[in-house]
């Protein structure tokens, strides 16, 4: 038995037992991949509930059998349980005029019609022979039924052991993957702090790039003969494949690669890029990203540029 | 309920060995002491559950009492039921129900 208790180990014997609602059975499924206690509760439960099975008996009934019992079913009057359902046994007199609940003596004026009640009356048609034979039929079939019962448990065990490793490694997978988005969200808003704290200092340029849809993506900030590169909402680069180039654009002039940088998931900047170049010269800035992992003389897939703010 | 299944239903899956079955016949007969030592109450709950199909809400009508006393019978049931037959599980359990698994 499991050294913790958790409220919903009773529900989780009840899971085991296939014995809850739909809803029920839905929660508790949710409910084990993420809690050890119920999942001990319910494993042993299970183990146990195997042996109720297996205290049975298995038989192999003759094929006759089946026959037999279908046979003996349809000769059976049927005991109804409300009186206001119809008369479905073969008892013609009876089936005419439904009977009112409330009319106990009527069955005598009508000799030997069964009471209204539909229940075996003192003269039913069941004989004591037939009451017997049913009685000895239903034994067999229950015998049969739990034989059977106790291999579909087995069985249903066994995809239910498949459903909660799926379940547990979905959510896994999901956690994951949140919690990446999340630590590349909180990077992100690290990295604008950082960034406007820059901003506030005396004797520094900078620059926002934007793609060509307008919108700001990343920020250089210059100063002291360096620059730093906010790749706020740049996409993570392939290490091993390529590499972001920063670009210094001079008036009339052509692009100048000022040195490489990478962007991952996890670390939004600031970036040191080519902080030995002189870079008071120039009045843009762009980014491009670039197969391999050096810079090359003009830039080929620009991914964001802007002008050096006033 | 078995008259509305299917044909192959009604052959039990093969027997197991001689031996297999005097085991199984010794695991039987304990596990139906364990279950005649429960309270009644609790066995007539696990039986209707297990053997009888029904859910845990369909015994609480036929047995008239509340849900969560059914739930709770359901529990302590098996709880006892374990702890009696703790040695048998423990010793060959695996081993018998290797089969059935």
């Amino acid at each position: 038995m499991s050294d913790s208790t958790c409220p919903r180990n009773e529900e989780a014997v009840g899971w085991a037992l296939h014995s809850l609602e739909p809803d029920e059975e839905m929660a508790v499924a949710m409910h084990l991949p993420e809690c050890e206690s119920c999942r001990t509760v319910a494993g042993d439960a299970g183990e146990v509930l195997s042996y109720l099975g297996a205290a049975v008996e298995q038989l192999d009934p003759p094929p006759s059998l089946r026959d037999r019992l279908m046979a003996t079913v349809a000769e059976t009057p049927q005991q109804l349980l409300a009186p206001s359902t119809g008369d479905a046994a073969p008892a013609p007199t009876a089936t005419e005029t439904p009977e009112p609940a409330d009319a106990p003596r009527r069955d005598a004026d009508r000799g030997s019609t069964r009471p209204p009640d539909n229940r075996p009356g003192r003269s039913s048609r069941w004989s004591r022979r037939g009451r017997r034979l049913v009685a000895a039929a239903l034994a067999v079939v229950a015998v049969l039924t739990i034989g059977v019962l106790g291999v579909r448990n087995a069985q249903l065990s066994a995809e239910r052991d498949a459903q909660i490793a799926q379940i547990t490694a979905e959510r896994d997978a999901q956690i994951a993957q949140l919690a990446e988005e999340r630590d590349a969200q909180i990077a992100q808003a690290q990295s604008l702090e950082n960034l406007l704290d820059e901003f506030d200092r005396p004797g520094v340029q900078h620059a926002l790039l934007a793609r060509q849809d307008g919108s700001t993506i990343a920020a250089v900030v210059s100063s002291d003969g360096r620059q730093q590169v906010f790749p706020i909402a740049v996409p993570p680069n392939s290490v091993d494949r390529d590499t972001y180039v920063l670009w210094g654009i001079a008036k009339g002039a052509n692009p100048a690669p000022l040195g490489t940088f990478d962007v991952t998931a996890y670390d939004r900047g600031p970036l040191e890029v080519g902080w030995a170049a002189d870079t008071t010269g120039y009045a843009a800035f762009a980014i491009s990203l670039e197969p391999g992992r050096t810079a090359p003389a003009v830039p080929t897939a620009v991914v964001a540029s802007g002008p050096v703010a006033a | 309920v078995p008259a509305a299944e299917d044909g192959e239903e009604w052959s039990a899956p093969p027997g197991p060995g001689a031996d297999q079955a005097a085991l199984g016949a010794v695991v039987a007969g304990q596990v139906r002491d364990a279950l005649g030592k429960l309270p009644d109450e609790q066995r007539q709950a696990l039986t209707l559950a297990y053997y009888g199909g029904y859910t845990q809400r369909e015994v609480a009508t036929i047995t008239g009492v509340p849900l969560g006393t059914v739930k709770s019978r359901m529990f302590t049931g098996v709880q006892r039921l374990r702890n009696v037959l703790a040695p048998l599980i423990g010793d060959f359990g695996s081993d018998f129900l290797g089969g059935a698994r």
